[in-house]
C-alpha cells in the first residue's frame, strides 16, 4: 500500500525525497499520465513527474538532474 | 535497440491546456519525455530520456513527431545537457561505462578525472564539458558537442523555418539538394 502523496515507484519516491531534502517543492498533482511536479523554490521552474514511467530509475535520474541544474538558483 | 537522452526546445512555453493534452496522450504514457517549464516565460524544454531508436537523429525525430500531436507545439532545437551520469558520458564518448568508472576512481589513467558537480547517495552528476576536456587530454578524439546532436538540431531548425515561411519542399528537391531520401 503506497501512502497518499507518495510515488508508487520506489526509485522515483526516493528521488522526490532527495529533491524535498534539497529544498525543492514536491507537489502531487495527478492528471492522466502525470504524477505531479518538482518546483525550484528559487526560480520557480518546474519539472513534470510521470506517474507510470517505464524506467523508474531513469525518471529518478531526471528528477535529480533537474535538482542539480537548479542547485544554485 | 539503443536508448538516447537529449533535450528539445519547444517553440513556446506550454500552457495549462497543452500540459493537459500531453498528460492524456498515450504517446507520452511511459515517461520517456518530461517537461521543464520556466517562470520567466522561456519556451518549455523536453527532457527526453530514455528514447529508443536506432540513431540519435531518429530518436529526436520521434519525439518531434509526438509533440506535434499537441496543436501549435513544435520542437525547434536540440541539445545535450551538460550534466551527465557516467553512463551517459560513456555513450557520448564511445568508451565503456567500466572504462569511465576506472578513470573516475583513479584506478586507471593519470588521475585528475573531473569531480562530480553534484552528488546524492547512489548518483553523481558530472560536467560533460569537463569530462570532454579530460578525455581529450588523454588523446581521445571526442567532441564536446556531438555531430549527431548538431545534425538533429540543424534539421529541426530547417523544418521550423520551412514551415514558418510556408515553403513547399518536395522530396525531389530534397534529393536534388543531396539528401539521401527515397523518391
Amino acid at each position: 500500500m503506497v501512502s497518499p502523496g507518495r510515488h508508487q515507484k520506489s526509485a522515483v519516491a526516493a528521488a522526490l525525497d532527495k529533491a524535498k531534502g534539497a529544498g525543492f517543492e514536491v507537489r502531487p498533482d495527478k492528471n492522466g499520465h502525470r504524477w505531479g511536479w518538482v518546483i525550484c523554490c528559487g526560480c520557480h521552474g518546474s519539472f513534470k513527474v510521470a506517474g507510470t514511467p517505464r524506467d523508474p530509475d531513469t525518471e529518478a535520474k531526471k528528477i535529480l538532474q533537474f535538482v542539480s541544474r537548479h542547485s544554485n538558483c | 535497440m539503443a536508448v538516447w537522452s537529449f533535450t528539445l526546445v519547444l517553440n513556446r512555453a506550454m500552457t495549462d491546456a497543452d500540459h493537459d493534452t500531453f498528460d492524456h496522450l498515450d504517446e507520452f504514457a511511459d515517461g520517456d519525455v518530461s517537461t521543464e517549464d520556466f517562470a520567466d516565460g522561456r519556451p518549455t524544454e523536453l527532457i527526453c530520456d530514455p528514447v529508443e531508436a536506432p540513431t540519435l537523429v531518429e530518436a529526436v525525430a520521434d519525439v518531434a513527431r509526438r509533440i506535434r500531436l499537441i496543436p501549435g507545439l513544435r520542437a525547434v532545437a536540440a541539445r545535450h545537457d551538460d550534466m551527465v551520469t557516467l553512463g551517459e558520458a560513456a555513450q557520448r564518448s564511445g568508451r565503456t561505462r567500466t572504462s569511465l568508472d576506472l578513470l573516475a576512481s583513479g584506478k586507471r589513467g593519470p588521475g585528475g578525472f573531473p569531480a562530480p558537480e553534484w552528488t546524492t547517495p547512489g548518483t553523481s552528476f558530472y560536467s560533460w564539458a569537463k569530462i570532454t576536456a579530460f578525455l581529450v587530454s588523454l588523446g581521445d578524439e571526442v567532441e564536446e558537442t556531438s555531430l549527431e546532436i548538431v545534425l538533429a538540431d540543424s534539421l529541426l531548425r530547417v523544418a521550423h523555418e520551412v514551415e514558418n515561411r510556408k515553403v513547399h519542399v518536395t522530396v525531389e528537391v530534397l534529393a536534388d539538394l543531396g539528401l539521401p531520401v527515397a523518391v
